[in-house]
């Protein structure tokens, strides 16, 4: 027979498929890598600007004529629930010296004015620079407010800080009228141990012992401290990697080993169990083992905070990415003679290489993550009653978030359940169809409705009222009870549509009716059904109206403390814990609000700076229900990949 | 997988040819193709010989029953030959066995036979014509009842015993009785709606997902009675597989597919588990074309691959008995021919229930046959005897094509 000639077309189909699995596989290859190539530019200048600021030199400012100039020095912190501010330690007062031109003389002078931060000072206070320098020698502001410097001279003034904790003072833009103050720090991980421990270890190490190794040297004496102690973490942790490296695989061979061994014991084959473990492996081993322990247990001292592991991960990662890279490298056949570098630099660019070369900056790019942003409308705890750019929402949205975890919790089973019952194993009952047009008409009950059911029935005492009054949990409970027929209607439509001729295979095989539903029905249905409560979901954040009926109240100013009903008994444990301590969730401020009900109550606002705010929560509520959505259809494909594939 | 010589092949495909009254031109000059395409030595392997005995049954565009039989003989045949190392001259057997003088056939067909076909036609037309006449008073008299004439050659593995079932107040089967031999092929055949994927589901109880269905009697597997109340559904399915008309494997991985089943009952460890979803593949007669991309989804295969895959998924779990609800309507040529195969290899181990519309496949795989009408079930018995010598006039309507 005569080998059959390629067709020509398919032979074209078959070029082009490889060209388009070259340009995907490229192009993929090339996002990835400029992604994490990005986000080790952005930990490089985020390092950057740490070590700026570490070695800051003191802040100038320039005042234009006929302007004004706010500050802000950020020295205390806000106490307990009360909000109060109160004054932490001794605090060095602030020296300004301000140099102008002369417009009439022509030359140049200077005048130096001392500004005094205390706890209880006046809230605002102006300052007039006039041809005879500062109105006062010394003034008072509160701390955290805004100082203003009003400047009457008609000339160019430079500021200058002389003395003072020049590392928090935080300079302002102009402020206009409608301006937000977008104020925001941030931070690697979030913890200030791993930003001084990493980029240490990372940046002063690597960076300026090679570049610059005398202002190196000169920068570890002047903080020998901390950073001594801090490298000393970042030996152990390399210690760590170290042997871990060394290792893993030898620990994987011998648990398999062992248990082979195991079973051939069980099996009355008893001369095995001499020879479980060379003596010879067992001492290596057991050093490794100690050596191990010795620097995990010194790592201890070390790695209290989280961000310490995590970075001890990252460091492990990085390790085994070069490992196996190595590896790659040493196992190429028949170069066994080419040196390590030039082996190197052969597997490198191949496609092993770039996989993991990728991997590795992806790992390194996630500490590029800034965990901790600080902007004060997103993290400002309260809505401040005089102020409105000072305001955040950050208990309105922590409120949203717990009514909608508690409704979720409640509902979500419930409903999902009532569909599975209602689709696969209801009889076709007038009961039966009793309940479906219950259902059917409760979806289109209004809110408020719900919210005087949730009055009715949870929040007040009096009659059948459960008395549970105006709590996240009774909140989330409403709705819940909004939430369900929305989601049993879209779970049922979800079964509806699984096939028929599915079931019956299941059937087939010998399923009974549970492990049907268990294992092919639900699976088939879930993308629908997650479709169907995350639209419930985004329903109730948006909703009032049933809130302010059950108590939302306008203005407060912590987050809820959800779990109020624990007691007072679980209120000293969760206050130990590293998380919990700083605000307490157990026997906190029980009174909530929400978004929606926090835009309402700016809106009614008198200053116009709070109508500016309520537009702002209103684009932050519209921009988490296109998140959650947005979640909602990539779950849905996921899952709709995983069975349709 | 059987190897066949091509000189068989070529002996069997004319056999084929010649198995009916008449030889046509296009019959002819298949068989000129087939002798053009198997020169010189070789094998083919059974499911292509099968291909080629059914392309030639249906190369006049008239696939007979006798064409149909002499296939299931030629291919037992050859399953028996291949078993006992014994190979005798199959022509002459199937010869003898249908006594047809090869000579005068070949006389009688030599002519051209179009004139001939045609005022056939035309017969059968007015035949036809007043045959629907008859059957409407045959119905509007009702009486049609279920036949009494059950006998098996062998044990029996499972019965239906005077079987009522409605659908709502609609009647659809109507005191029907039937035996299953075991391992052996029973066919039900019949026109659409006549009951007959009724009756099947009716064994391993599928019809209990409908609600609406509720039926009396009694169905009988191995001295255990089916339609118990406290019978146990899904030892009865495990023991009872079932094929469905319309492939469907779950949304799994093919080793899924099969695997799921076997988990369900038995507890395998891992290795048992791979040898049994690989030889449940070998003999669904898949392994070949699975074996490299097991953990695709059974979804992503052909539909032929499909239907194969869902007997592999049957007989993983070893039933005793599978059903199968037309399993090749949705199939191609070939891939019927694979699964025809298929069906008289489980023939060995298996008792195999098939229900099927097409009157050519009941002849070349079973080895009873079953005809239902309306409900009844109108003749049951030997499918050879059904199909040259049928004792009910209803069954020599349907099987010689003139109504349903």
């Amino acid at each position: 027979m005569t080998r059959k000639q390629p067709d020509k077309l398919v032979d074209s189909l078959r070029e082009k498929s490889r060209t388009m699995r070259k340009i995907s596989d490229y192009s993929g290859r090339g996002l990835l890598i400029g992604f994490s190539l990005s986000c080790v530019t952005i930990l490089f200048v985020l390092m950057f600007q740490i070590y700026e600021e570490a070695f800051a030199p003191n802040w100038e400012q320039e005042v234009e004529p006929d302007n004004t100039a706010l500050f802000t020095w950020k020295t205390t912190t806000w106490s307990n629930e009360s909000g109060w501010i109160e004054d932490h330690g001794e605090r060095e007062n602030i020296t300004l010296i301000a140099t102008w031109n002369d417009p009439i003389s022509g030359k140049e002078r200077s005048d130096s004015i001392e500004i005094a931060t205390t706890a209880d000072g006046p809230t605002d206070t102006i300052v007039n620079l006039t041809d005879q320098g500062f109105e006062f020698e010394i003034t008072e502001i509160r701390a955290d407010k805004w100082i203003t410097f009003d400047n009457q001279i008609d000339a160019v003034i430079y500021f200058e800080q002389d003395k003072g904790p020049t590392k928090d003072a935080v300079e302002e833009r102009w402020l206009e009228p409608g301006d937000f103050i977008l104020e925001y720090s941030v931070e690697l991980w979030g913890d200030s141990s791993l930003i001084s421990g990493f980029s240490y270890t990372f940046f002063v190490l690597i960076f300026i012992i090679v570049m610059f190794p005398e202002k190196s040297m000169h920068h570890l004496r002047s903080l020998s401290g901390p950073v001594t102690s801090k490298l000393e973490g970042d030996a152990y942790k390399l210690s760590f990697v170290g042997i871990f490296l060394q290792s893993p695989r030898h620990w994987l061979k011998d648990i398999r080993e062992f248990q082979e061994k195991q079973k051939l014991v069980q099996n009355n084959d008893l001369e095995s169990k001499v020879s479980l473990m060379d003596l010879n492996d067992f001492f290596y081993r057991l050093l490794s083992v100690l050596s191990l322990a010795l620097s995990l247990s010194m790592m201890y001292l070390h790695l209290i905070v989280i961000g310490e592991i995590m970075a001890t991960f990252c460091w492990l990662m990085i390790g085994l990415g070069l490992q196996i890279l190595l590896r790659a490298g040493s196992q190429l056949k028949g170069r066994e003679k080419w040196p390590r570098d030039k082996r190197m630099r052969f597997i490198l660019p191949g496609r092993d290489g770039w996989i993991l070369t990728s991997y590795v900056c992806l790992i390194l790019s996630t500490l590029a993550i800034p965990l901790h942003i600080e902007i004060p409308f997103v993290f400002e705890l309260m809505p401040n009653a005089t102020e409105p750019y000072a305001s955040g929402i950050r208990s309105a949205f922590w409120g949203s978030m717990w009514v909608i975890i508690y409704a979720m919790f409640f509902a979500v089973p419930i409903s999902i359940g009532g569909a599975i019952w209602l689709e696969e194993y209801a009889p076709n009952t007038k009961f039966k169809r009793m309940i479906q047009a219950l259902i059917t008409n409760l979806a289109g009950v209004p809110a408020v409705v719900f919210g005087l059911f949730g009055l009715a029935l949870l929040v007040h005492e009096r009659g059948i009222g459960w008395g549970m009054g105006e709590t996240v949990l009774a909140a989330g409970i409403t709705m819940a009870s909004m939430a369900m027929p929305t989601i049993v209607l879209s779970s049922q439509e979800a079964l509806r549509a699984v096939p028929q001729s599915l079931r019956e295979a299941a059937f087939a095989v010998g399923c009974s009716r549970w492990q049907v539903i268990r294992h092919h029905v639900l699976p088939y249905a879930i993308p629908g059904m997650m479709t169907g409560t995350i639209l419930a979901m985004s329903r109730i954040m948006g909703e009032a109206a049933p809130l302010i009926l059950i108590g939302a109240v306008t203005s407060v100013r912590t987050e809820p403390a959800f779990l109020y009903w624990l007691g007072e008994g679980w209120a000293e444990i969760f206050n130990e814990l590293p998380l919990t301590s700083e605000r307490s969730i157990v026997d906190g401020q029980e009174a909530y609000t929400v978004l929606p009900v926090q835009v309402y109550s700016w809106t009614q606002g008198s200053v116009e700076g709070f109508k500016k705010m309520a537009a702002a929560a209103s684009i932050v509520l519209l921009t988490m229900l296109v998140a959650i959505n947005s979640v909602a259809i990539i779950l849905r494909q996921h899952f709709r990949k995983k069975t349709e594939g | 997988m059987k190897k066949i010589k091509h000189a068989d092949a070529i002996i069997a495909v004319e056999t084929v040819i010649q198995a009916d009254d008449k030889v046509t031109e296009e019959e002819k000059k298949y068989l000129a193709e087939v002798i053009e395409k198997l020169a010189g030595d070789g094998h083919i392997s059974s499911i292509e010989m099968r291909e080629l005995l059914i392309e030639a049954s249906k190369s006049d565009q008239d696939e007979s029953i006798e064409e149909s039989m002499v296939i299931k003989q030629i291919m037992d045949k050859f399953h028996t030959e291949s078993k006992n190392d014994d190979r005798k001259n199959i022509k002459n057997e199937v010869d003898s066995d249908q006594k047809i003088p090869k000579g005068e056939e070949e006389s009688a067909t030599s002519d051209n036979t179009e004139p001939e076909s045609a005022s056939d036609n035309v017969d059968v037309q007015k035949e036809s014509e007043s045959d629907a006449s008859t059957m409407e008073k045959l119905t509007a008299e009702e009486n049609l009842c279920s036949t009494s004439l059950l006998e098996t050659e062998k044990e029996i593995q499972a019965s239906v015993k005077s079987l009522d079932l409605w659908y709502g107040d609609k009647q659809a089967i109507f005191d029907v009785s039937i035996p299953f031999e075991k391992n052996a092929v029973t066919a039900l055949i019949g026109p659409s709606g006549c009951g007959k994927s009724t009756l099947l589901r009716m064994i391993n109880r599928m019809n209990d997902l409908i609600p609406s269905c509720r039926y009396e009697g009694v169905v009988e597997f191995d001295e255990e009675m089916v339609l118990n109340r406290k019978a146990d559904l899904v030892k009865v399915r495990k023991n009872i597989g079932m094929v469905f008309q319309k492939p469907n494997p779950f949304p799994k991985s093919i080793y899924e597919n099969v695997a799921y089943g076997v988990r369900l009952h038995y507890k395998p460890t891992r290795k048992e588990l791979d040898n049994i979803v690989e030889n449940s593949l070998k003999r669904a007669a898949i392994w070949d074309e699975v074996k490299d991309r097991l953990h695709e989804l059974g979804t992503s295969l052909s539909g032929g691959q499909q239907q194969r895959l869902c007997i592999a998924r049957t007989i993983a779990i070893e039933p005793d008995m599978i059903l199968m609800d037309e399993p090749c309507s949705a199939l191609d040529p070939i891939a019927t021919a694979a699964i025809e195969e298929l069906i008289l290899e489980l023939k060995k181990d298996f008792t195999v229930v098939i229900v099927t519309h097409s009157m050519s496949q009941a002849a070349r795989v079973s080895d009873y046959t079953g005809f239902m009408y309306l409900g009844r079930l109108i003749e049951f018995g030997k499918t050879e005897k059904l199909f040259s010598n049928p004792s009910q006039e209803l069954t020599q309507r349907y099987i010689t094509g003139r109504f349903g």
